[in-house]
């Protein structure tokens, strides 16, 4: 597999899965400001939608 | 194809709920175990957790190997021929739900384990799988937005980037990492 993945053939899972690890790191690391706790729930989303890397 | 969407909508939300249900239960049935343990007490059991979300971490970018403790089973497909489909999603949300009962490719359930346990909190636990479950219920939702040929190579898609669900869990476990150590040093 390459490892050189170009946006303009990158499938809707890759950009898809990317796209909410940003997300979730953003609201994770503004949220670890107020309270480390709130930041573990993005983490976990993370790890929740990795997971479909199993199938 | 109304109806179609509709079958699937219902499928859909059926899993979801069903597994939010089963990840709520393990969630607070966790942490009630940690309260028990009596963990939360001390920060070791956190910077612990740091150390165990740095080593999966590197398990995920390949440099350590070793296998993740898991049941290797899977979902059984037979339920949709005897239950149809919708409640067929419903047993599959539930089974999946409970993270326990198949296959665990990653090792951030494992560090969401072991922080619940650390912390002891079963309300903190139950909002942790609920926000797993979300995670993992968020495909089935985005979906519809795949292209037709998407989704007859969805199988192959997966197993061809799988390079990049090991790069985004290892991002996310050496971030737990610190988190775990942020909370250890609230303690």
């Amino acid at each position: 597999m390459s490892s050189a993945i170009s946006l303009s053939n990158t499938s809707t899972l890759v950009r898809a899965s990317y796209g909410l690890m940003i997300i979730c790191l953003i609201i994770g690391t503004v949220s670890s400001v107020f309270s480390p706790k709130a930041s573990l729930l993005a983490a976990a989303v993370i790890f929740g939608w990795s997971q479909i890397g199993g199938l | 194809m109304a109806r179609n969407y509709n079958l699937w909508f219902r499928s859909a939300l059926a899993y979801t709920i069903a597994g939010a249900f089963s990840s709520l239960i393990v969630g607070l049935g966790l942490g009630a175990v940690g309260k028990v343990i009596g963990l939360g007490r001390t920060s070791i059991a956190l910077y612990l957790v740091a150390v165990l979300s740095l080593l999966l971490a590197a398990r995920e970018w390949g440099w350590i190997n070793f296998r993740l403790p898991e049941r290797k089973l899977q979902t059984e497909k037979l339920w949709a021929h005897e239950f149809g489909f919708v409640m067929a999603s419903a047993m599959w949300g539930l089974h999946i739900g409970l993270g326990f009962a198949t296959r665990v490719t990653y090792g951030g359930f494992w560090v969401l384990v072991a922080i619940i346990l650390a912390l002891g909190d079963p309300r903190f636990g139950a909002i942790v799988m609920l926000s797993y479950w979300a995670g993992r219920a968020l495909p089935l939702w985005l979906a519809p937005l795949l292209s037709a040929e998407e989704t007859a190579n969805f199988s192959e898609s997966i197993f061809d980037h799988r390079l990049v669900f090991h790069r985004v869990a290892g991002i996310g476990l050496a971030w737990s990492a610190g988190l775990a150590v942020l909370l250890a040093m609230s303690n």
